[in-house]
């Protein structure tokens, strides 16, 4: 059975964020074609308890004196520890040593310092290297610094270094793993360049909701059309939500439950100003769920009406987007939503709306239709954004297997 | 269908019958003489709830004389009003600035006539204020009410009051839900909604709220021009909220004399010329531009300082400090410019009477009643086109751009020296304009509803 080793930031015991998700999904594919899949990770201890981490994960202790000033880096920090730190070394060579991967394949570039010292050492010079990438990181943690209020000089020079690993990184591979047609480009473009595969981020067959989450549902909402949106407490989420939907007020409804918050988001958006601003009202027509199972937000999301997605900034191509439009649902997104899914804008039910007006606008006029029938090509081009056809269709698969009876010849 | 005309507002209220409590109290004296079979109501926030009010109450709410304490507590403590000798001595004499300017004079004391009338105007405008009236007696619910009203779709509830301040639309949604009675609202004008940089900081989110849940609640909305019900329709598709059936009707301009009063002039007016504008001093209303032509026409000699006076009646609003202080301090046009306020009906048509001109280069107007009561007056009229002023004005106003401050410093010189042009008017005003009694306004108001309904 051939192996794989995969490296990264964070542990995936418990898959929460996109990333974490994608690391499972690549696991699931692997494991279904018969690899045998390996994880290891530095991670940043604070924002995982042990319960959430496994044996191969190991907390970030050092923190470079390079990078001392400046916040939200732990994962650069991460990729000169497991380099440098004797003890976080020697668990990776551990790791290598037990598992004699076939293949390694780094999420994220943050840890190819890693690989390089490992290879000076002799210990995996034969084993080659796969990039997955979660997004071209550089101009992102390059905004996310200066929105931060880090210096732009050194936003710059944090961007510079990432450049650095990941030019070098995708050089030394044998192909790049891009979540999107345009991060891929981006990878072509920096030339020595083995293949680029596209692997969109996408979600896994539903579950089917219980009779009572069902219940629970119909309880609520009951026969109102209603508008659905999750997402995380990540800024973008609530910025977006309080921009485009929050902004002019929630009066496009009448005074009745007509609109579902789900996730981490909720609080965010409950305690923002526009929010509070009209609680009476937007508390009658508001429905929270901050910590649905599975099922709950399955059954919230098939009896919706339609789903937002009014995310105005941040990186990768969102898992929520691709759950959008996976429901067959009317989908009213901004362009920053759908990166990644680009192929489906102008696609039946799927209305893009970057301001605050559009947004209103797009949100008035599907509460106006009736809710959405999707043709058979058009509900099949949705399929597209789970998971098992997303890598089905990048070659992905047919390249890591072959290059696996290679390795075991 | 059973119409109820809802007297929430009116049933707290017993001051001076201004603006939207006048319009309530104006449409309901005339409601049971259109039809007989309209009755009246109060809506009880704190059951959600509207009770009949008792027949042989009503008159003495819509008069003032009595009110209806709504509130689970003790009544608010009374403003209290002085009934001395002296006070009565002392007004007697207060309406003789001179014999009272020559007592205190005796007494030590020296006040000019200005200082004087300014004193009237402070007392006159603190009883005119909208407390609770010593004098009016207060009913509880359950000593007003002739019990609720049992609501059906066979029911109307007519409601234009301060809805915003009195009413819990929300929960009158809910009702309606259950009950599926028709609820008809008076609409004055979506300027919070339009404009919000026109209305009082503290107020915006109010009253957004409450339009965004009127439309929701209302199945017919009474509009009090074409032009607010444009803004209506416009808000309902911007905002994809069903339009309720609608209809416009104008409000009255009839102001009655009050009869133990006999409308005076103030003594600064006497043997002058002036210019009225009546209006609460406001951004919107555009006192800064009217002002400044003023001081032009001053400062250039367009018109003659000693013969000519710029009067603003109203009271003070919000965020015009700045306007005030270069009103009161600039020399070149102090003694020119007389603020009243707080002046009693009689007064209002005796300013009215007596004006050379009126006055409204407001910003936005849902309606404009000053406006209709100026023509009513016969009486030339510079104004703005804006929002309805047009409609109320037709072709009897001379109009003007509220921004261009050099034209009403022509106008303003203009209808002051060309007294011609300004009988002109005048006579086409007399000759054409036909004003809107209450009578009509109500005849108009009942008769639109009831189409609609």
């Amino acid at each position: 059975m051939p192996r794989i080793l995969s490296l990264s930031t964070y542990p995936i015991v418990k898959p929460v964020h996109g990333g974490q998700r994608r690391i499972n999904a690549f696991a699931d594919q692997l494991r279904a074609n018969g690899w045998e899949f390996h994880y290891a990770s530095v991670f940043e201890a604070p924002h995982y308890p042990k319960a959430l981490t496994s044996p191969n994960d190991i907390p970030l202790h050092y923190i470079g004196a390079e990078w001392r000033d400046i916040p939200l880096i732990g994962d650069l920090q991460s990729g000169v520890f497991a380099a440098t730190s004797a003890h976080a070394y020697d668990h990776f060579l551990t790791i290598v040593r037990s598992t004699k991967p076939d293949v390694i394949q780094l999420e994220q570039p943050f840890l190819w310092p890693l690989i390089k010292a490992l290879r000076d050492n002799g210990e995996i010079q034969d084993v080659p290297i796969i990039y997955s990438s979660q997004n071209w990181e550089a101009p992102l943690k390059y905004d996310m610094l200066l929105k931060s209020g880090v210096k732009e000089s050194d936003a710059r020079k944090v961007q510079d270094y990432i450049v650095g690993l990941e030019s070098e990184l995708v050089a030394a591979s044998i192909a790049t793993v891009a979540v999107s047609a345009s991060d891929a480009e981006h990878y072509r473009a920096l030339g020595q360049c083995p293949p680029v595969f596209v692997v969109p981020n996408g979600v896994s067959r539903p579950v089917q909701p219980s009779a009572q989450d069902e219940a629970a549902v119909a309880e609520i909402f009951g026969e109102e059309k209603y508008l659905f949106f999750v997402g995380s407490a990540y800024p973008p989420n609530i910025e977006g939500f309080q921009n485009l939907v929050l902004k002019k007020g929630l009066f496009f409804r009448p005074p009745r439950k007509s609109l579902a918050i789900c996730g981490g988001v909720s609080h965010g958006i409950f305690n923002s100003p526009q929010y509070q601003a009209h609680i009476h009202a937007n508390s009658r027509r508001v429905q929270f769920f901050p910590d649905v199972s599975d099922g709950g937000l399955e059954a919230l999301k098939r009896s919706a009406h339609a789903i937002i997605l009014p995310i105005e900034f941040g990186g990768g191509s969102n898992l929520k987007t691709a759950e959008a439009l996976a429901s067959g649902k009317w989908v009213i997104a901004t362009q920053v939503a759908l990166r990644g899914f680009e192929r489906f804008v102008g696609q039946p039910g799927v209305i893009v709306a970057d301001t605050p007006d559009a947004f209103r606008a797009a949100i008035i006029r599907v509460l106006a239709e009736k809710p959405l029938k999707l043709s058979k090509a058009a509900a099949k081009l949705r399929e597209v954004v789970y998971w098992d056809r997303g890598f089905q269709d990048s070659g992905y698969l047919e390249f890591v297997q072959s290059h696996a009876k290679h390795s075991q010849v | 269908m059973k119409y109820f005309f809802d007297l929430s507002t009116t049933a707290r209220w017993s001051g001076h019958a201004v603006g939207i409590v006048r319009v309530e109290r104006e449409l309901a004296r005339r409601a049971a003489l259109i039809d007989p079979d309209i009755a009246f109501c109060i809506y009880v926030p704190h059951e959600n709830a509207f009770h009949r009010l008792r027949p042989d109450i009503v008159d003495d709410i819509l008069s003032g004389r009595l009110g209806v304490e709504f509130g689970p507590g003790p009544p608010p403590p009374l403003a209290a009003v002085p009934d001395s000798l002296r006070f009565r001595v002392r007004e007697a004499v207060l309406a003789l600035p001179r014999l009272y300017q020559i007592l205190q004079r005796l007494k030590g004391r020296s006040f000019t006539l200005d200082e004087i009338a300014a004193v009237k105007r402070d007392e006159a405008a603190r009883r005119a204020a909208p407390v609770p009236s010593p004098v009016a007696a207060k009913r509880t619910i359950q000593e007003a009410s002739a019990g609720r009203i049992d609501l059906s779709s066979k029911v109307t509830i007519i409601s234009g009051g301060l809805d915003w301040e009195y009413k819990d639309l929300r929960a009158i949604y809910d009702l309606k839900q259950v009950h599926k009675f028709r609820y008809a609202a008076v609409v004055y004008d979506l300027i919070p909604q339009i404009f919000p940089h026109y209305v009082v900081p503290s107020y915006v989110g109010l009253l957004k709220d409450y339009f965004g849940e009127l439309f929701w609640t209302a199945d017919i909305c009474m509009c009090i021009s074409e032009c607010t019900r444009r803004d209506m329709i416009k808000y309902c598709s911007d905002n994809g909220v069903p339009q309720p059936r609608s209809a416009a009707f104008p409000l009255g301009c009839d102001i009655p004399d009050e009869p133990a009063q006999l409308g005076a002039l103030p003594a600064q007016l006497a043997g002058k010329r002036y210019a009225l504008f009546v209006s609460t001093i406001e951004p919107r209303k555009n006192h800064r531009t009217l002002y400044a032509a003023w001081a032009r026409c001053i400062e250039q000699g367009l018109i003659d300082p000693d013969r000519c006076r710029l009067v603003f009646v109203g009271r003070t609003g919000w965020a015009t400090g700045d306007l005030l202080q270069e009103i009161e301090n600039n020399p070149a046009t102090e003694s020119t410019i007389l603020r009243l306020s707080g002046v009693s009906d009689s007064e209002l048509n005796a300013l009215y009477r007596g004006a050379a001109f009126g006055l409204f280069p407001s910003f936005y107007e849902g309606y404009g009643l000053p406006l209709a009561e100026m023509l009513n007056h016969g009486k030339a009229c510079i104004s703005s086109r804006s929002g309805s002023l047009e409609e109320v004005g037709g072709s009897f106003v001379e109009y003007v751009d509220p921004l261009d401050t050099i034209a009403w410093s022509s106008q303003l010189a203009r209808y002051f020296n060309d007294e011609a042009a300004c009988a002109d008017l005048e006579s086409r005003v007399a000759a054409s304009y036909r004003p809107v009694t209450w009578d009509d306004a109500a005849s108009l108001f009942f008769e639109r509803l009831k189409a609609l309904a």
